[in-house]
Order: C-alpha cells, then structure tokens, then sequence
C-alpha cells in the first residue's frame, strides 16, 4: 500500500487512520459494553495499525509521479484478491461447517456463537459480500483501467474503499457470532455498519466515475455499464432496504422504519436484486472483460450485450416479488414479479448464448487452458526482456 | 410447479447452481487471469492444481445441486400427499427425515468445492511469492496524468 503512495498521500492516509481510530474509540467509549464496543475497538486497532504502517514507511522513497502516472494501479487489485480468498476460506468453511451441522445437529457445540442460525448469516455474507464483493472491487480496479486506458483517477481511495469495505464485512460477520442481527435476510448488519457501508459505496462510485472521465478511449466499454450498475443499484436498494431507527445511538439494535407486508416487498426487493445487481450484473461485468481477453476473440455480438444490459436492469428489479408467493402480498404483485421473472429469461439466455458464441470457434483454447495461457504467455515476454529483477512484493 | 418447489430445498439447490456454478466460476477464472499477471509470470506457480481444482468445482456443483433438487421435489411430494380420507399421509418431521441422504451428500459437495477453493489459495500465494517486476509496453495508460 505504502510504496505506490507518495509522501503527501502518506499524510492522508495517516490522518484518514487516525480519524478512523478516533472514530472507533468513540463507538467503542459510548457503547461501553456488547457488539458495538467490540466494533468500535475492532476500528480503533485497524485505525492503530494503518497508522503505524503508514507512519513507519512515511518518509522511504516516494514513487516519482510521472513514471506512477504512466502505470495502472495495480496494488489495491492485488490486496482486493487476497480479501477476495481470505472471504473465500471464512464463507466456504462456514457453508460447509452449517451443511454438516444439518445432517448431525447433535454436533452442535454448546456455545451461542457456534449455533446453525449465527452461522448461517457468516457464511452468506461471507460469501456475498466478503468473497463476491472483494472480487468484484478487485476486477472493476483492473477493468476500469485497461478498457479506459487510464489510471485510477486518485490513489488513496482505492484503498479507503478497500479497507473500509472490509471492515464492513468484519463488522457484519463478528456482530452475528455475537448475536446482534436486523433479521433481514442478506441485509443482517446493523445500522452503524450500514451507514459505514454507505460512505464506502459513495466513494467507490465517485472513483469509478473520476476514472471513466479520464479515459483515453473515447467509448466505455460495456463491462464497465455493468460495474456501474452493479454499484449504483447496490447503493439504493442498500439504503432504503436499511432505514432503521436505532434503539439508541449507543447500542447495536434498531428497528426498521418499514412495517409488515411493505417491509416484506421492500426486503425482498433489496434481497432479489442483490441477487441481480450483486451476484449478476457485476459479475456480467467481469464476464464481458475476462471472455475476450481470455479467449483472444471479440464478443460476438456487442450489440447484444448492451441490449441484454438494458434487458437485465428492466426486467430483474421488478421480480422480487416472486419470494413471496402464498404470502399476504397482494395476489397482483406476486403475479407481477412472476411474470417478469419469465421474462427475465430472454437478457439472461442472451447474454448466456453471447458468451458461448464467443467462445465459438475457440474450443480448443477451453480444452487445452494450456494454450491460451501459453498464447498470453508469447504476448508478455516479448513485451517484457525477461527482467529478472525481484520487486518486493510489489505495491502492497 | 412452483407450488409443489415454492418454500422447498429446491430453492437453496436454485441459488447455490448459481453462485457455485456462475459467480464462483468466473471469480476463479479471473483469479487466475489476473494473478499470473499482477507475480508478472507467463502461468500459475502449480497448472496441474488448476486442473483439480476444476474438476473438484464442477463436481462438488453437480453433486450439490442434485443433491437439492431432489431433497426439494421430495419435500415437495410428501408436504402435498393425502391419504383416502383427506388427511396428510406425513408429518413434517417424517419430511425432515427423509432429508438425511441428500443433507449427507450437500455436505459432501460443498466440501469437495471447499477443497478446490482451498487449492486455488495456495496456488495464488505459491504464485505471488514469487513476483518479479513488470513492465508491459502495451499494458500502460495512454497518456500519464498526474493523480488528482
């Protein structure tokens, strides 16, 4: 992190530490005991911890501006990957630990914590959000950069978002082990977490933009229509789905402002399209990046893919409704969201039968992954005189 | 149809063929697009892992998701079915039950894609141990802007 920043951004950071740290000790000093002491001391020792990794570095040689600015930035990629497997190992553990718990149940250990319903949530969020969500940040970085032939407009909030957006997840997961849920399925952080998860989003979504408006090509690519999708419709469903009134503003449990059958379509608005802008349209994005790259062939219809976009965005944010069949909705909605659900399969089989026309004509690459990483590989050493020189681990 | 699936196991066999299937695929096949890159090597430190861990993760998909269907439509079945005099021919725990095979092989699936995931972590830290510098002419910006 440190050595892609230069000396006056090293100042930032420390004084964004050092604000998080006060924030944190604040939490922890109103809320005195339970989840949210626990939360806030979790921010004051990651605020610690940035500061002095960034104090202890803030006076080594600063990367000289010109040659920075002619590179991507590549270090928050690299540390989004690791959050990105490190979620993986947490959520995957959890999954597989909560599926054996449902064939032996008496297994159960005699801890709260280690119960099926605190267990249920690390492994959902864990995996949405601690592994989809870091590699989603993690590749928009990458995509951003490569299809606007641009750097990162700035070099410290990569890391503010990265950080930040991790601390939400450790947040999230630590506060269900301790018992403290919203009891909305997906959206079970509390109301401090989710406001901290708004600043994040914000300045993502502010990055993402900065970078777009300094792109050298003069078309944005459709991989980053998706990414901004994914970012945007996250923000709206995150916020009003999370509307909550705190019991106090010391403690971790607050009440949401949506009551009875609105509070169902509401969270199963939020909960569907995190589905669908999450877990779809992000990773569409990710897709229409990585498939011609990796294939070494254009998509096959580029004019589909941005229909299949416009498609997607329509359709899926009306289908929520279809989690709540045989419920006390009313009998219009559930038919509503039916329907659009069956039609969703039209962008959804289009975008599906784009990518394997893609692919067409490049099975053999699929068959032998050798080759296609044989033909990246001729790619990059002739661009690169097999410079043996080690960095120290680059850029982290 | 979604009468006899709507509240069953089926559902979670839905959501895990697409987030095993779909979301997890692609976040593997990127990870191992962008980390031979970011370690500035032509391939994984391990190709051979690479191989296994497709295979565990299409694998431990297929069984999980079988696993699901057929726990949903089982559900689904003995939740609706009367006997001659109109009463209901299980109890809900007899349903539970019935669960244990495909719950057992749930379990087997998701750790066969733990193990693969498991794989793929280590093959990322064997890769990106051993970063060397990079350099690519064509992979720069087009003009250097100063940051903002």
């Amino acid at each position: 992190m440190q050595a892609s920043l230069t000396t006056v951004e090293r100042r930032i950071g420390i004084g964004l530490a050092v604000l998080l740290a006060l924030g944190g000790l604040t939490i922890a000093a109103a809320a005195r005991h339970g989840v949210m002491a626990v939360h806030g001391a979790m921010a004051l020792a990651l605020g610690l911890g940035l500061v002095f990794r960034l104090g202890g570095a803030l006076y080594d040689v600063a990367p000289a501006g010109l040659d920075r600015a002619s590179r991507y930035d590549d270090g928050p990629t690299r540390f989004g990957i690791w959050m990105t497997l490190t979620w993986a190992m947490i959520g995957m553990v959890a999954g597989v630990w909560v599926a054996a718990l449902l064939y032996w149940p008496e297994a159960t250990p005699p801890w709260p914590a280690t119960s099926f319903g605190r267990l249920r949530p690390v492994h959902t969020t864990g995996i949405i959000f601690g592994f989809g969500g870091n590699a989603l940040i993690a590749t928009s970085f990458w995509v951003v950069q490569r299809t606007s032939r641009a750097r990162l407009a700035d070099a410290v909030s990569p890391w503010v978002i990265l950080i930040g957006y991790n601390l939400f997840c450790a947040w999230a997961v630590t506060g269900y082990l301790m018992g403290a849920t919203q009891s909305k399925e997906y959206a079970e952080a509390e109301w401090y977490a989710d406001l901290w998860l708004v600043v994040v989003w914000v300045i993502y979504f502010a990055l993402y933009l900065r970078t777009l408006a300094r792109r050298a090509e003069p078309h944005i690519y459709v991989a980053n229509w998706y990414y901004m999708a994914f970012i945007l419709v996250v923000a709206m469903l995150h916020i009003v789905n999370n509307i909550a009134l705190p019991v106090s503003w010391a403690g971790a449990k607050s009440y949401t402002v949506w009551s009875g059958v609105q509070d169902a379509m509401i969270q199963w608005w939020y909960g569907h399209n995190a589905v669908a802008f999450f877990l779809t349209a992000g990773f569409l994005g990710m897709l229409y990046y990585f498939l011609p790259v990796r294939s070494g062939r254009p998509i096959w219809s580029y004019r589909l893919s941005i229909l299949s976009f416009w498609g997607i965005v329509f359709f899926y944010i009306w289908v929520g409704s279809h989690h709540l069949h045989y419920t006390a909705l009313p009998y219009w909605v559930q038919t509503l969201g039916m329907t659009f659900s069956v039609m969703l399969l039209v962008p959804s089989w289009a975008s599906a039968g784009n990518a394997i026309a893609t692919l067409n004509g490049a099975w053999a690459k699929v068959r032998r992954r050798h080759a296609a990483l044989h033909v990246r590989g001729r790619r990059v050493s002739t661009a690169c005189p097999r410079s043996k020189a080690r960095s120290s681990r680059s850029a982290r | 149809m979604n009468s006899l699936s709507h509240y069953t196991d089926w559902t979670v066999g839905h959501v895990h063929s697409g987030t095993l299937g779909w979301v997890a695929m692609i976040i593997f096949g990127a990870i191992y697009t962008l980390v031979p890159q970011l370690a500035g090597r032509e391939a994984m430190a391990w190709p051979r892992a690479i191989e296994w861990h497709f295979w565990l993760a299409v694998l431990g998909t297929l069984v999980y998701v079988v696993a699901m269907w057929n726990a949903g439509i089982t559900q689904g079945l003995m939740w609706r079915a009367y006997d001659a005099n109109g009463a209901l021919s299980y109890s809900f725990l007899q349903s539970v039950q019935a669960m244990a095979p495909y719950y057992l092989l749930r379990a087997i699936g998701g750790a066969m894609f733990l193990t693969g995931a498991v794989l793929c972590t280590l093959n990322c830290r064997a890769t990106l141990r051993q970063t060397r510098a990079r350099d690519l002419a064509h992979d720069r910006p087009l003009a250097a802007q100063p940051a903002e």
